[in-house]
């Protein structure tokens, strides 16, 4: 049955320029168990909290890339004092008070480098080359764009949900 | 905003990106000039030894370390009116952060020079880093100047994170609108492939508010750092406890300065009124005010330690200031940082684009010498009198200081005629979210 | 030590002899190249690395010190005093520290020289130097004197070996024979002749002087004998037990360390003498001839006073000092007094110290030394000599030009001249440019030489090979000699001549010879002397020349130039002089007053001129003088020219602008007018002003050295209570350093000493002038107004103070700079990136930057100490206590299986230093002397109460009685 199924699947690119209607069509549609995506020029919270909520948790690359610095950026100044102690005027070989700083500085530049990769890493950048279809220009300029797959079957009644939500414009392609 | 939608912030923005007029070829021009010069006299340096700088015994720093806190001061205000300022949601600094972090990541990539080209053998500069070696030679981190090393690059380094991230987005736009082939290829890649499906933009939005909270301590902490290369010595003038927040009020003072400097122009040359408007001015004029007040009474609060210490040396190096040979640089800073800015009270002047302009020009001018104050007059009258010394500016160094501008003013230029210099993406976050009821109720 | 000398040197005979065959001179003829290299075969003593000492004597002066030449690899690279020398006892001056560089001096006449007269197109002359063969040379010298009809030969001083084969040369030929010192003492000697009858100068005993009165004479700085004096001197003065006071218009150093400074108006010391020989015949009624008395009667003691501008009280009080004293020492005039009376002067002096009993005590005749240096003799040859005469012969050997009056001025006689003038000279310099033949002569540390002073004959030997075709004075002689009375048997070789020479005067065998030679010195049998009074009556003309109205010109001596004959040698260009604080340029020194009266501030640039000469330089305003009065240095080069460092230099014309008569030096009319300012000023210090700090302490003391003893010390300079740092344990040396300001005299032997031992750049003028020198020590400068109103000039060395918590440590990034187990605070030169922060947070500021690669120049490099590496640019230096001799001794006691013993290490600069004032060692050590010398209640640390940078250089109040 699947199988068949799989023939003959559509991707279906509906593009909206109003979020009410956007998110009506989506309740519709989730009802009906379909996956969609939702594309937005900008971060918009009525479509997070509709869409995207979910908990996210590049915070815990941060977390591990400060706690990381901090530890490194202590034992670097700590571990290197000690493999050669020089007297510096009447200091201590290790003067602690004077590394807070390294660990400091560590912390936050490892935090943050590890929080770059995490957002690297969820959100699948780069993917430069590899053409995301289903994507429209116009989704970074000021459209909102649904976008889920369906079989030849389910159409006919996507589409009376799109139009009734009235979407502007519906675009099916049928090679994935 | 209602004279603003989605569209049109994108055509206002993307506007910037039009092939350069033959204005911004005779500027960009002009600035490579004063880049020239700036590397030639450096080149002269390194081949005539150090020496041809004014600097001597005992004024040992000079023009170049005055640069350097010049620069690194200028560079702060990019991040805290992207970080600080987001986590406090002050809606003011969306059309400007961007231009701001421009200048910071660039205003440091400049402070960063300023250290080795200070150095007496500037080819040996990573010898302060510490990197392994068969000798087992690290460098000592007791010292201000390694942590200045960190301090810096660790700014470098997240703000220019901060920056691209923040960037991602729009160099998108800019990629879905690009006309010419060369420039699709280029946003392509510069943009990784970025599309704003919900969950990208969830975690997006997470990763940076993480990252306004790493870079918010950076704000504070930098600009100490770098005070501690004064505050830690046992110089009169310099070591004081003030330094770290006199400092830091410093930075972000002569940085929104710096913003104007910049941004105005921009404005005016791109159109962007409807998007940078009178309210973002007087906002910043008003953070302009509150820092000026702050480093004016840091002034007299060091004036005023030096009297209470009863420290003779102390005294000296206060009363000298004022009255002594370098004079004329006390009351350049005093009038361009404390007294000018006080006009600010005039609600009409906080608006006045003109007098913005030429005000924080004057500051910008009033800091450099802030900094040329601390640094000279204190080496130049400390402890035993048979050894006080003298200064007087070398050409070298004037040009260095010139090629400065130019280094910092190309990359500027080059930014601005690259990249989308007002962030798209965060203005519309801040425009209402078109909805069909809504439209139709009017 | 002495074993270790009496080693080297009995290898040196060796060493010598074999040098001595290399170079002797093979019937005059000169065809073999000698190059100076290090040892290509080393002699079994030498060992790479390790000093060889060579004893020898500085002919610099006529004090003729001792000295121990140290050899490196065959080179000289430094000279120290010879530690056994009675005399000097291992100490020198500043101008015998600067011997290596005059030694390899750049302008050293290579080989001899024709100075050939071409013109040019427009037809003026110019001239052209072209090197002779050696043999060549010498035929020439002998044709000239063969056919001279007149031979005049004017010279410097010339040590007793050279001189008497001059002598004898001159008897043969009859030449008229001529010496003359700028710097000389002839009126000393006559006025010895007039009071009793002696042919010496006197010799002074200032180490049991309990007062010492002194009309102007720098005895701490170039009068006569200065090291010796200093030395005795310093003992006296380190317990407070002599009291001195100085007489003289303009403060001298010497005049600085006074505990009474009388300024008196100029030439008018004479008239102070009488009225105080007055006083004390009155006081002690001494038997003096009757004419004198009867003159003494005539004159008033007030009205003499009077003339002097100086509070009678001074004098009554003086006068009964003197006669309390138990042996109290008047001594003459210096540079300043030589006025129209300076002989009268000294007649006065040694009355009164007839008058006190002082002669056969403080003063002695018998030392043998004499003053040959006579104006009048060569005032008349000179105008009498036919320059048109193309057979008269004129000869000159010691840089006499620059020291003669304008009229006498052998290159104006000399312009048209027939006359034709050969020269000796080692420096090609103003007076060798004169000559047709120009004869190049040995340096002192190249060949033989001896001196007879205070009962001692002093042996000067080669310390190396000669660097060029030189030869000494008698071998020229000799050789000539035996040319024209063509006997063969005698040999021209330097070292039979100076063994023959010993034989003869002194009749030694070679065994004694070799002996002295070793040690560096023999003792005469001294002839005790027991003068008695002579004089018979003596009196002084009417005052001339006392009129308050017109300017008078000062001349004044320095201890960086003497007479100039230092003219070439960049360490002394580089010395600041410690009252005036310039270097490399000429100076000018006004009171406020006369500034103010002139137009004319502190460091504007001017020009003093009169009809005999001129000088330029920046004005230094100088409170410590007379009204009315300008000071010149003399023996500074002035103007753009001679700011040239290892270039032919223009001599000082300060010289010029007086009109020597006998020993007078006055100057006629002049003018000063200001001139184009040169871009930089070459003054070493901002201000001498403590501005309000108390920095520098001097005690002043009621009545003697005990009332300190009493004085509870005050806790604060004592940090030992409160650290907050956990203290190191130092293993088993903490190197510490004390300096007493009370007796160091600025005379800047230890700056000199340091440029030599560690192989610091002369970075020369303008470089100077930017604040970028590189002296490790410095003496600075300050001036305080003390509690008995006195105003007091106290002279600071000031070094690396080795700081126990110093600032400059702990800022540096790569550790190039960090603090080493024995207290040290060590530089790593090649690690250092050149951040100058360590300079910076230096409280001291002795951290010294290399701005630029400095390189010396050529032959310079030879002296070199390979001990010490040399700073390339962009690094940081400064004073590491001669850690390389630290270093020597250490390595040497753990051979030998011992510990250093105290004394047996010695920085550069207290080895160097007259007085002593410089006191190095182990502070760890209870029993060394350093340790209890800081433990002295004079004893203060510099800004360590301000700053707590608890540094290893403790410094000794300066110490002045009330007055």
């Amino acid at each position: 049955m699947t199988v068949i199924k799989s023939f003959d699947n559509r991707l279906v690119i509906s593009v909206f320029s109003y979020v009410d209607d956007l998110l009506r069509a989506y309740t519709l549609l989730k009802e009906r168990g379909f996956e969609l995506r939702v594309y937005s020029p900008c971060p918009i919270p009525d479509i997070e909290e509709h869409v995207a909520n979910f908990w996210s948790p590049v915070r815990v690359f941060t977390a591990a890339g400060a706690v990381l610095g901090l530890i490194g950026g202590f034992a670097l100044a700590i571990l290197t004092s000690l493999d050669w102690p020089l007297r510096t005027s009447a200091k201590a070989v290790v003067s602690v008070p004077g590394f807070v700083v390294v660990g400091y500085e560590l912390t936050i530049l490892l935090g943050g480098l590890a929080t770059l990769l995490g957002l690297f890493f969820l959100t699948r950048v780069p993917q430069i080359f590899n053409r995301d279809i289903g994507y429209k220009p116009e989704f970074s300029s000021n459209k909102f764009g649904l976008v889920f797959k369906c079989s030849k079957d389910e159409l006919k009644d996507v589409y009376e949900i799109l139009r009734t939500s009235n979407a502007e414009d519906i675009e099916v392609r049928d090679r994935i | 905003m209602q004279s603003v939608n989605y569209k049109t912030v994108d055509t206002l923005v993307l506007n910037t990106l039009r092939p350069p007029t033959l204005g911004w070829y005779i500027l960009f021009g002009i600035i490579l000039l004063c880049l020239a010069v700036g590397v030639s006299c450096w080149t002269y340096q390194i081949l005539n030894g150090i020496g041809s700088s004014a600097k001597s015994n005992p004024v040992n720093w000079g023009v170049y370390i005055t640069t350097f806190v010049f620069w690194v001061g200028i560079a702060h205000s990019g991040t805290l009116i992207s970080a600080v300022l987001y986590l406090f949601r002050a809606k003011f600094r969306m059309p400007i952060y961007r231009i701001a972090e421009a200048m910071t990541v660039f205003a440091v990539i400049t402070a960063g020079l300023f250290p080795i080209i200070h150095l007496g053998r500037p080819w040996t500069f990573y010898w302060l880093l510490p990197y392994p070696n068969q000798m087992a030679l690290w460098p000592n981190f007791r010292s201000p100047l390694l942590w200045d090393v960190f301090a810096v690059t660790t700014y470098l380094t997240i703000s220019s994170v901060f920056f691209y991230v923040g960037l991602l987005p729009d160099i998108a736009t800019a990629r879905d609108q690009a006309q010419s082939k060369f420039r699709k290829l280029l946003y392509s890649i510069a943009s990784l492939g970025w599309r704003g499906d919900a969950e990208k933009w969830k975690h997006y939005a997470s990763a940076y508010l993480l990252f306004a909270a790493f870079a918010t301590p950076l704000v504070v902490s930098v600009h100490s750092v770098v005070s501690w290369d004064f505050a830690v010595s046992v110089i009169p003038g310099w070591h004081a406890t003030i330094f770290p927040p006199y400092f830091v009020a410093g930075a972000i003072f002569s940085g929104v300065a710096m913003v104007l400097t910049l941004i105005i122009p921009l404005r005016a040359v791109y159109k962007l009124h409807p998007l940078i408007r009178a309210e973002h001015f007087d906002a910043m004029s008003k953070l302009t005010l509150v820092t000026s007040c702050i480093v004016g009474f840091a002034y007299v609060t060091e004036f005023y330690t030096a009297w209470w210490s009863k420290n003779p040396f102390e005294r000296f190096q206060f009363w000298f200031r004022p009255t002594g040979d370098l004079a004329l640089g006390f009351w350049i800073m005093f009038v361009c940082n404390v007294v000018l800015p006080q006009l600010l009270w005039i609600k009409k002047l906080r608006t006045h684009i003109g007098f913005l302009f030429v005000l924080s020009i004057f500051i910008n001018i009033g800091m450099w010498f802030e900094r040329y104050n601390i640094i000279l007059q204190s080496l130049y009258r400390d402890y035993l009198p048979s050894a006080w010394g003298h200064y007087n500016f070398s050409w070298v160094e004037l040009g260095i200081l010139l090629g400065s501008f130019g280094w910092f003013g190309m990359w500027m230029m080059l930014f601005i005629k690259f990249f989308p210099s007002v962030a798209i993406t965060e203005i519309k976050e801040i425009l209402p979210v078109p909805k069909r009821h809504e439209d139709d109720s009017h | 030590m002495l074993f270790k000398i009496n080693k080297k040197s009995a290898s040196t005979r060796r060493d010598f002899l074999t040098s001595a065959a290399l170079f002797s001179l093979a019937g005059c003829a000169d065809n073999k190249l000698e190059l100076i290299h290090p040892h290509f075969k080393d002699p079994e003593y030498a060992i790479p690395g390790n000093s060889v000492y060579y004893a020898t004597l500085c002919t610099e002066c006529q004090a003729g010190c001792g000295l121990l030449a140290e050899t490196k690899e065959g080179r000289v690279i430094k000279v120290e005093g010879n530690p056994d020398h009675p005399i000097n006892k291992g100490k020198t001056c500043a101008l015998g520290q600067s011997l290596p560089q005059a030694h390899y001096d750049p302008n050293r006449v290579r080989e001899p020289i024709e100075k050939t007269q071409l013109n040019d197109s427009k037809g003026n002359p110019v001239f052209s130097f072209n090197p002779l063969q050696l043999n060549d040379a010498l035929s020439k010298f002998a044709t000239k004197i063969k056919n001279a009809s007149k031979i005049l030969w004017i010279s410097k001083e010339l040590d007793s070996f050279s001189s008497l084969y001059v002598q004898e040369f001159c008897k043969k030929f009859n030449i008229n024979f001529i010496t003359y010192e700028f710097f000389n003492y002839e009126h000393v000697q006559k006025a010895c002749k007039r009071v009793f009858d002696v042919d010496a100068l006197p010799e002074y005993d200032l180490s049991s002087a309990d007062i010492i009165v002194s009309f102007g004479a720098e005895f701490l700085e170039y009068w006569l004998n200065p090291v010796k004096f200093s030395r005795d001197w310093a003992f006296r003065r380190k317990n407070a037990q002599v009291f001195h006071c100085q007489i003289e218009p303009r403060q001298t150093l010497t005049g600085a360390k006074a505990d009474l400074w009388l300024c008196i108006k100029p030439h008018t010391e004479i008239y102070f003498a009488l009225a105080l020989l007055k006083a004390i015949q009155k006081l002690k009624n001494s038997p003096l001839p009757v004419e004198i008395l009867s003159y003494l009667n005539k004159l008033e003691i007030e009205d003499l006073i009077s003339k002097t501008d100086i509070p009678s009280h001074f004098l009554h009080s003086l006068a009964n000092k003197l006669v309390m004293a138990s042996s109290p020492v008047v001594l003459g005039g210096g540079v300043q007094a030589r006025g129209e009376h300076a002989e009268t002067l000294e007649v006065a002096c040694l009355l009164i110290n007839y008058c006190l009993e002082a002669v056969g005590k403080t003063i002695d005749f018998s030392s043998g030394v004499k003053c040959s240096s006579d104006f009048a003799s060569l005032d008349k040859a000179l105008s009498e000599f036919d320059f048109s005469d193309p057979k008269a012969v004129l000869i000159l050997s010691g840089n006499i030009e620059p020291w003669l009056p304008t009229r006498l001025s052998i290159s104006e006689k000399a312009k048209q001249k027939q006359a034709s003038i050969i020269g000796f000279f080692e420096i090609l310099n103003t007076t060798a440019k004169l000559c047709d033949l120009i004869l190049p002569v040995d340096n002192c540390l190249e060949t033989f030489s001896a001196q007879v002073r205070g009962g001692l004959v002093t042996l000067g030997q080669p310390a190396m090979l000669r660097l060029y075709k030189s030869r000494h004075i008698s071998e020229y002689l000799t050789a000539v000699q035996n040319a024209l009375l063509n006997n063969q048997d005698s040999n021209v070789d330097v070292y039979n001549l100076f063994e023959n020479y010993l034989r003869k005067s002194f009749n030694l065998n070679s065994q004694e010879i070799k002996k002295a030679q070793e040690v560096g010195f023999f003792p005469l049998a001294k002839s005790k002397i027991k003068p008695k009074l002579a004089i018979k009556s003596f009196s002084i003309g009417a005052a001339k020349d006392l009129d308050d109205a017109k300017l008078k010109l000062l001349p004044l001596g320095t201890v960086k130039a003497w007479d100039g004959r230092g003219e070439n040698r960049g360490w002394l260009h580089e010395l600041h002089d410690p009252i005036s604080l310039v270097s490399w340029d000429c100076w000018i020194e006004l009171h406020p007053k006369t500034a103010k009266k002139l137009r004319l501030k502190n460091k504007d640039y001017v020009k003093l001129y009169n009809s005999s000469g001129y000088i330029e330089g920046i004005v230094v305003i100088n409170p410590l003088m007379k009204p009315g009065t300008v000071g010149v240095p003399l023996g500074i080069t002035s103007g753009e020219e001679s700011l040239s460092f290892a270039k032919i230099v223009k001599w000082a014309n300060a010289n010029k602008l007086f009109d020597l008569k006998e020993s007078s030096l006055l100057a006629s009319s002049f003018k000063i007018e200001k001139t184009t300012p040169r871009k930089q000023v070459y003054q070493t210090q901002v201000t001498t002003d403590e501005h309000g700090r108390d920095l520098i302490k001097v005690k002043v003391l009621k009545s003697d050295y005990s009332e300190l003893k009493s004085e509870v010390k005050d806790e604060k300079h004592h940090h030992h209570g409160v650290n907050l740092y956990e203290q190191r344990k130092k293993p088993m040396f903490k190197w510490g350093l004390s300096v007493d300001l009370a007796i160091c005299t600025g005379c800047s032997a230890c700056v000199v000493a340091c440029y030599a031992e560690n192989n610091i750049p002369v970075v020369g003028p303008r470089i100077v002038a930017q604040g970028r020198r590189m002296s490790w020590i410095t003496i600075h400068q300050y001036t305080k107004n003390l509690p008995d109103n006195s105003v007091r000039r106290v002279f600071v060395p000031l070094m690396c103070q080795q700081c126990g918590n110093a600032p400059c440590e702990p800022v540096c990034p790569v550790y190039a700079t960090y603090h080493n187990e024995e207290g040290l605070n060590a530089m790593i030169y090649n690690r250092c990136v050149g951040t100058r922060y360590c300079a910076n947070n230096c409280v001291y500021k002795v951290r010294r930057f290399n701005w630029f690669e400095y390189e010396f120049p050529d032959s310079l490099k030879l002296q070199l100490n390979p001990d010490v590496t040399k700073r390339g640019v962009g690094v940081m230096e400064k004073c590491n206590f001669c850690i390389q001799r630290i270093n020597e001794v250490k390595f040497r006691a753990k051979k030998e299986g011992r510990l250093p013993r105290d004394g047996e290490i010695q920085t550069a600069c207290q080895q160097s230093c007259p007085t002593g004032a410089i006191v190095f060692g182990n502070l760890l050590d209870e029993s060394s002397l350093v340790s209890q010398t800081v433990k002295s209640e004079r004893g203060w640390k510099l800004l360590d109460d301000m700053v707590n940078t608890q540094p290893a250089v403790t410094y000794l109040a300066d110490l002045k009685f009330q007055t």
